[in-house]
């Protein structure tokens, strides 16, 4: 209906909620980023060493921006009260998981080219390489989010997968997150495929779970 | 127009405990209280009305829409929970600005319906202020008003003056009743007192099932008779208390003044007209359950 | 009992179901239930034994030289300051400066370094060669150095040669690759610490007997095993997802919004504080060690005979592990109460991360003050380096007495700020609140 798109006027959806609910991660999110140099050289590194700080570091604001996505009402009466309303929550859900994305692989994308001005050979696929694997992390995040009703439980489990990653990644084959610093990308579109089909379940089990009661 | 909401045979369960046993109403313009103990399924039907929960089985029409037609319902309903909050950083003009959006309002009649609203609840100048940092008064002015920003032809309120100190709760059923002169107001509650000032028709539920439905007057009819009351002394109490249902005491010096459901009159005792604390405390103690006094407001 | 019930209510919930998950796969992906697969092997003469470092100057200084003049010629210089990688580009300046210590070292003219060697492109060998006392070093696979003689090398005389000056002093060759480390701002492999990385020495028998002989006894062989658990379960999963459990139960009681409830109770602060965490680093510790345990008690039918000590798992449980615990709970609790958000999350994280890189360098052996992982990652292998972990023991006792000592201290001010709000003083996190909407109205006023 062309109607229902002016009903839900999504721009001012999204600009509310970014204001209302998502500062505090996209605060942590850039802080990761600028922290980031600091710890770690990003100067005048080959294709490889360049995927480092992208892909170890970088990936981790997917958790942070993607897991708290179902936060706000995760509160009871903050929930019954907005799902009471004509535009559902699921939508809405839907417009801040685009958004948190959205600002990811933004973020992701400033930085590479933060690294390019630095004289690393950076290239389009270690940006996109590394929006797959934040992708994957956070929806890994979400979907433990939607699951538990409880957004500080679902930052455990990408932090896990993370770690792991650290100690037996090879292991992990086609999910292995730090893939690109040995020059292979292919694990990139797994990570990519997995990561959108969790968040999409996750959104789809939210908006069950509701239904449900 | 079609303007009542009809629930036939209503069945609704939580996993295996069930939480409603059919039941039927039909409520008409106007206000309409349900009245019931906590835990009684107020709310289970409150919040089914207002497609929060799926039920069973049975129907519910509302206004000549399904029940499960909910984007439809949704549209002409507004509903105010049981406790009002919002995200934490917002303040009332935000939160009613957000809400007015999710309400499907167009950004051209948004501005003045929420100034329109905010008038009318008083809480005008309080704009600037942040949610959490309301008393819980404005709490529920400002769940009034959001409840009424897509002019919905039902207005479902739970536990609307529970925590409010009298003069809200004063201030809250008047506002209640002038909404309810051109649409269906549902209020559900545990305080006999907001019955009394504002309903016309009630239902009385209880562990899930209705036991009266109907008009407050006829509720005060059927209990014409059975109301007396009675003067005794303090030692006698404890074995009274345990004989009657007493629906209120007052303490005079050595004696106590007490007013209590009997079928027949005893000695000692004299007839007096019902309220509806009386009539409802009947209507329980028939349906086979013993009362606690508090819940109605009574005095100890 | 009240810590009973607290225990209870950890244990039940899932954040601490996948707490335990956590660290059964972080610990099962090192291995450490595999302990049994590799028994010490006690050192037979005439075999080799591996290898330590020791700080011998004909070794050390060619090769550090070589890797200088190396980075050198291609102006990229790899440094971990903070055990991170960094790649080093210096100025034109700074080059020259580099080029004065090589010239130093060499003997050869700082000017010719800087206009043949300097602006060389990179991996390109053969404009200089490199040499000690005329023969070509060479770098074989175990990581020693051979010398072989290369007559084509010898006999090119126009390109410039590099070797240490015969009567360089060790002592100042020490100075002048410090100035190098401190132009490339530290960490680099030159660094006066770092330069004996260069000199890698085979072990011979008496020193690789004597280390299996410490291991057995002073270790009584589980010891290093128990060492070993913990080396791996301090850096990957004890200093990071406890402050989970932390976060996850300080905020359960604002979720059901028990505060007020709470806080009106006639238990005091300090007692319910105090217990809670109590709970919180019992419930921590107790997956940890059975599981010490059953990583231990593997090895346990490969040694029957001798002197093993039961104990140790345990001993290294409280000593070693305990603290990281205790440290990372108190945070999270400390910062929850303070502020009623996560954040401790991402405090912990941050240090958690910092400090596991710290660790890469010392992975061996790193004991510093402020360490909240300390590392000793030497298997059956390299018999455990023993007598390094006794060397470093007072380290280490420091080390987590101060961690222990902080977490309590942070669990002292947690009972405060508790204290505080019940008594209504404390505004939650008042100061941060009016800090973020005194930006926010400003930021409005200047909208309207």
């Amino acid at each position: 209906m062309h109607s229902s798109k002016k009903r839900f006027p999504v721009l001012e959806i999204a600009k509310i909620n970014l204001r209302h609910n998502a500062l505090l991660s996209i605060a942590v999110a850039v802080l990761l980023c600028l922290v980031t140099p600091l710890l770690i050289g990003t100067a005048n590194l080959d294709r490889n060493a360049a995927a480092m700080p992208l892909e170890m570091f970088l990936s981790l604001i997917g958790i942070v921006l993607l897991t708290p996505v179902f936060q706000p009402e995760q509160n009871e009466e903050i929930d019954d009260l907005v799902s009471s309303k004509y535009c559902s929550t699921a939508k809405v859900h839907l417009i801040r998981t685009v958004c948190s994305a959205g600002i990811a692989a933004l973020l992701i994308c400033v930085f590479t080219v933060y690294m390019k001005l630095q004289s690393c050979d950076v290239a389009p696929v270690l940006a996109l390489g590394s929006i797959a694997d934040a992708l994957f992390l956070g929806s890994m995040g979400m979907l433990t989010s939607a699951l538990t009703g409880n957004t500080v439980i679902g930052y455990m489990p990408p932090l896990l997968y993370y770690v792991l990653n650290i100690g037996m990644g090879p292991k992990l084959g086609s999910f292995y997150l730090f893939s690109m610093v040995t020059g292979s990308y292919t694990a990139k579109l797994w990570l990519f495929a997995a990561g959108l089909i969790i968040i999409v379940f996750a959104l789809f089990y939210q908006r069950l779970r509701k239904r449900r009661a | 127009m079609n303007n009542s909401i009809e629930i036939k045979g209503l069945n609704k369960f939580y996993g295996k405990k069930q939480a409603l046993y059919d039941v039927n109403l039909s409520i008409h313009q106007g206000m309409f209280g349900l009245l019931g103990r906590n835990g009684a399924g107020k709310t289970t039907l409150m919040k089914t009305l207002a497609t929060l929960l799926q039920k069973k089985d049975g129907e519910i029409i509302v206004c000549g829409v399904p029940i499960e037609n909910a984007k439809e319902i949704r549209k002409i309903i507004g509903y105010l929970p049981q406790e009002f909050s919002m995200y934490p950083s917002m303040n009332v003009g935000e939160a009613m600005e957000y809400l007015a959006i999710l309400s499907g309002l167009h950004r051209s009649e948004r501005k003045e319906r929420i100034n329109a609203l905010l008038k009318k609840v008083n809480l005008t100048e309080h704009r600037d202020k942040k949610v959490k940092a309301l008393s819980g008064g404005m709490k529920r002015r400002l769940g009034i008003a959001q409840a009424l920003l897509n002019n919905p032809k039902v207005l479902i309120v739970d536990e609307p003056t529970a925590g409010l100190d009298p003069e809200e709760r004063v201030r809250f059923r008047n506002l209640l009743s002038e909404i309810a002169e051109d649409k269906i107001v549902i209020l559900s509650t545990h305080i006999v007192g907001d019955i009394e000032a504002t309903c016309e028709d009630i239902a009385i539920i209880n562990e899930g099932k209705v036991i009266y439905n109907g008009t407050v007057d006829d509720l005060l009819q059927a209990a014409e008779g059975r109301v007396f009351t009675m003067t005794v002394s303090k030692r006698e109490l404890p074995q009274l208390k345990r004989q009657l249902s007493i629906t209120s005491m007052h303490t005079q010096g050595s004696k106590v003044h007490i007013r209590f459901i009997a079928d027949t009159l005893m000695q000692g005792a004299k007839e007096c007209e019902p309220n509806i604390e009386d009539a409802y405390m009947l209507y329980l103690h028939s349906s086979g359950v013993r009362e606690i006094l508090g819940e109605i407001g009574g005095e100890w | 009992m009240l810590l009973l019930q607290e225990i209870k209510k950890i244990v039940k919930s899932i954040p601490y179901l996948i707490f335990v998950a956590a660290i059964i796969i972080g610990l099962f992906s090192q291995s450490v239930f595999r302990f049994g697969d590799d028994p010490l092997q006690e050192p037979q003469p005439g075999s080799s034994y591996g290898f330590k470092q020791e700080e011998i100057a004909e070794q050390i200084m060619p090769a550090a030289l070589r890797d200088l003049l190396t980075e050198f010629s291609n102006n990229n210089y790899t440094t971990y300051p903070i055990g991170f990688l960094k790649h080093v580009k210096l100025s034109e300046g700074e080059q020259a400066k580099i080029a004065e210590i090589l010239s130093e070292i060499t003997g050869n003219n700082k000017e010719r370094i800087l206009q043949e060697v300097a602006g060389i492109s990179p991996g390109g060998s053969d404009n200089y060669t490199f040499q000690i006392g005329g023969d070509a070093m060479q770098q074989d696979g175990n990581g020693g150095f051979t010398i072989g003689s290369d007559e084509n090398q010898q006999n090119s005389s126009e390109k410039m040669t590099f070797a240490v000056r015969d009567d360089m002093d060790y002592a100042r060759f020490k100075e002048l690759m410090g100035q190098a480390d401190d132009l490339l701002g530290g960490g680099s492999n030159y660094a006066v610490d770092s330069l004996i990385g260069y000199g890698t020495v085979p072990l011979t028998y008496e020193e690789a007997k004597e280390r299996y002989d410490l291991a057995v006894t002073s270790d009584q062989v589980t010891g290093g095993y128990a060492r070993l658990f913990s080396d791996y379960a301090g850096v990957m999963v004890l200093s990071i997802l406890p402050v989970f459990l932390a976060v996850i139960l300080s905020m359960k009681d604002r979720r059901a919004k028990m505060e007020a409830l709470i806080y009106t109770k006639e238990t005091s602060a300090a007692k319910l504080t105090f217990i809670r965490y109590l709970a919180l680093v019992i419930a921590a510790m107790a997956p940890v060690i059975i599981l010490s345990y059953v990583s231990n008690i593997m090895v346990w039918s490969s040694y029957s005979g001798m002197q093993l000590d039961y104990l140790a798992p345990l001993k290294y449980d409280f000593g070693w592990l305990m603290p990281s615990v205790m440290i990372s709970t108190a945070i999270g609790m400390f910062l929850t109460e303070l502020t009623s958000t996560p954040i401790a999350v991402v405090v912990q994280g941050f240090w958690w991360m910092l400090d596991v890189n710290l660790g890469i360098k010392t992975v061996h052996s790193g004991y510093s003050l402020f360490r909240l992982a300390p590392r000793h990652n030497v298997g059956p292998k390299s018999l455990f380096r023993t007598q390094d972990y006794l060397d470093h023991f007072p380290d280490l006792v420091q080390n987590r007495l101060l961690m222990a000592g902080i977490a309590l201290a942070l669990i002292l001010l947690t009972i405060l700020i508790y204290e505080a709000k019940r008594k209504g003083k404390f505004g939650g996190n008042a100061f941060f609140k009016k800090a973020v909407s005194g930006i926010r109205n400003r930021k409005n006023q200047s909208q309207a």
